[in-house]
């Protein structure tokens, strides 16, 4: 289903309220269609006001929205041909479960004998067959969830938008409806946005993610890339848990960079590509991921090694953390996964190496 | 023994059994009987057969057939039912249209116009009457047109007065309205109209049935605006009982008070069975 040819072009969209609010600055995104993109970022980052400028609530300052190259930035919402579920699912409370459906197909002036089919169609499409009569307060939030998700998508939009979908379920469920939501996607074909601020949401489900910070886009990237190639402090320490490290660069020899941390000692590390080649004697970020962090063992050739003790560690079923704190007083944290013998001889040992292969250790620049 | 004192503890009752305590009981059955006892005694001295209306004398009928009979009483009260009926419709339309608008739209002033909208509420009645008064003489409203239009000034008074309840009301039911519903429903392709329509007027029902029935019972019972808006050929229910009153209490104006309980009370329970039935549907 997938390609290259975005069915949405976001071109340096920003969005004001009044003089000194600025929610959405200066943004340009392409989405691809048939894509599940994310849009991910904490509170107040202006991922809702992004879908709503798409959705065409609210109207950019500055900036273009184009859907399949033409400008809808002043189309109204209810000519554009996107749809939303809300993110208080605003499932119409005096109407039926089939009348909500219905709605959109009504407006719109369908046939009545078709719109039956429809929505019949919609309601398995979401598992709600046999709900048609029912209101809305005599549902679950996850099945009115349901609801606003099939009278979505019976309009066969060009573009779905979900903004926070899952938050208001409990933690069980959420996990079946990502999986659910994400098996829809692929089977409707329809291209998905989705707006969330659990990262671990964006990373199960989404085939890109865009990842936010007051306003802006940090990075746009697959799920895998933005966990291993975070290309900011912000994105790496967004995504999942991550040590960083203060090194100071003292001379680069061409491509290679020969660095100094006290917490890490001596490491020369490639310069990224997309890193502008930094001055000897500036200041840049390194990172490493709890889980690159090995305890014992022998070092390979390669690796780097960090004398420290354990002061404390979290248990948390098929991995534990453990706080390790180096000669220079860094707290580093050192994911391992649970054996048998694991923590009792990690227990043991007061003082104890950990190592990391280079490859692992990541430049960030800021 | 044991099962004695256990019995003891049930008896005694609990913080929130109210209802259980004997002070409280007499509150309550006091209340009561202050406010009803006297209607019940109205009602059924209305069927008191005697003239002077103060011992009982025995049952009768009679008094309502005098009163069915009398036909400045039975003006009087078709007068009653079409201006309440009227003013109630246009009230419930301008304080609906008022409520949106508030609701909806900023503009400049809102605050003061917001304000300046329950004024009618707060205005002591005698000084709403004396003003609609001395308004209608000044602007020379005329006096002679024939039945229901001679009922205009009356009926426009009436507006006044209750409209502002009926905007309060449906403001306070706007305010808990899930804009996004709205956002959805435009979503879906609905127009501002269609929307309009199909989500917010369904919505507003409750706060519309009981804004209407407010304005229904202020302007059938009203009497001080009414004294000062009405002439001669206008006489509304109250001002003719109150007309009757001063030359004599008789069981007739017992009678004529009776039906108009009656016909409240039937319109305010046909009111709550609508309202009950909209608020299953929605919230
Ligand atoms: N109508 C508005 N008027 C003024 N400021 C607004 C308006 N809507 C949003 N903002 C501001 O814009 C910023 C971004 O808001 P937005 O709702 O897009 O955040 P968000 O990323 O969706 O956050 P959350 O995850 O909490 O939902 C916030 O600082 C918010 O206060
Ligand atoms: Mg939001």
């Amino acid at each position: 289903m997938q390609n290259d040819k975005p069915i949405l072009s976001i071109s340096g969209v920003t969005k004001r309220f009044g003089a000194s609010v600025t929610a959405v600055d200066d943004v340009s995104l392409d989405i691809r269609e048939g894509e599940f993109f994310a849009l991910l970022g904490p509170s107040g980052c202006g991922k809702t006001t992004l879908l709503r400028m798409i959705a065409g609530f609210e109207v950019p300052s500055e900036g273009a929205i184009l859907l399949e190259g033409a400008d809808i930035s002043a189309t109204p919402p209810n000519r554009r041909p996107i749809n939303m579920v809300f993110q208080s699912y605003a499932v119409f409370p005096h109407m039926s479960v089939f009348d909500n459906v219905a709605y959109g197909l009504k407006v719109a002036g369908t046939p009545r004998g078709e719109i039956r089919a429809k929505v019949e169609e919609a309601l398995s499409l979401v598992k709600l067959d046999g709900f048609a009569a029912r209101k809305p307060d005599q549902l679950s939030g996850g099945q009115r969830q349901r609801v606003a998700l099939a009278r979505a998508l019976v309009k066969r939009p060009k573009i779905l938008l979900l903004d926070e979908p899952l938050s208001a379920l409990d933690a069980k469920l959420r996990e079946a409806m990502q999986l659910e939501l994400t098996r829809l996607q692929k089977s409707v074909g329809i291209t998905f946005i989705i707006v969330t601020h659990d990262q671990g949401e964006a990373l199960s489900m989404a085939d890109r993610i865009a990842v936010m910070e007051a306003g802006r886009v940090r990075q746009v990237a697959e799920p895998e890339v933005l966990y291993s190639r975070p290309n900011c402090r912000f994105v790496a320490d967004f995504i999942g848990k991550i040590n960083l490290f203060m090194a100071r660069v003292v001379r680069a020899e061409g491509d290679l960079l020969h660095l100094e941390s006290d917490a890490l000692g001596h490491v020369d590390l490639p310069c990224p590509e997309a890193m502008a080649h930094p001055a000897p004697g500036s200041q840049i970020t390194l990172a490493v991921r709890p889980e690159n962090f090995r305890l014992g063992g022998e070092a390979g050739a390669d690796d780097l090694h960090i004398p420290g003790r354990i002061t404390d560690h979290a248990y948390f079923g098929g991995h534990s953390s453990l706080f390790v704190e180096d000669k220079a007083g860094n707290s580093i944290t050192v994911s391992v996964q649970n054996g048998p013998s694991m923590l009792s001889e990690a227990d043991k040992c007061d003082s104890l190496h950990i190592f990391c292969s280079k490859k692992d250790v990541l430049i960030l620049p800021e | 023994m044991a099962l004695f004192a256990r019995r003891r503890l049930e008896e005694r009752p609990g913080p929130l059994a109210y209802h259980r305590r004997l002070f409280l009981r007499l509150i309550f059955v006091g209340s009561l009987v202050f406010l009803y006892a006297p209607i019940i005694t109205l009602i059924i001295f209305s069927f008191n057969n005697s003239r002077r209306n103060i011992v009982w004398r025995g049952f009768t009928l009679k008094y309502y057939e005098k009163a069915l009979n009398n036909d400045g009483l039975i003006e009087a009260f078709v007068n009653s039912l079409t201006i309440a009926g009227v003013s109630t419709v246009i009230s419930v339309i301008l304080g609906a249209m008022t409520a949106i608008l508030l609701w909806r739209f900023r503009f400049p002033f809102k605050a003061p116009v917001e304000g300046a909208m329950a004024l009618p509420i707060v205005i002591p009645e005698i000084c709403m009457g004396v003003a609609m008064m001395a308004f209608f003489i000044r602007i020379g409203w005329p006096t002679d047109l024939i039945w229901p239009f001679n009922l205009g000034a009356i009926t426009i008074a009436h507006i006044t007065f209750s409209y502002p309840f009926v905007a309060m009301i449906v403001r306070a039911r706007l305010a808990s309205f899930n804009r996004e519903e709205e956002e959805a429903a435009k979503d879906l392709g609905a127009s501002e109209w269609q929307t309009m329509r199909d989500i917010i007027i369904p919505f507003m029902t409750p706060g519309l049935v009981a804004g209407a029935l407010l304005a229904f019972t202020l302007s059938l019972d009203d009497f001080v605006i009414t004294f000062f808006t009405s002439g001669p050929d206008t006489v509304t229910f109250p001002i003719k009982v109150y007309s009757m009153v001063r030359f004599s209490v008789t069981p007739e104006v017992n009678a004529a008070s009776t039906v108009l309980i009656a016909i409240t009370i039937v319109f305010t329970a046909v009111a709550m069975w609508l309202q009950s039935r909209s608020s299953q549907d929605g919230r």
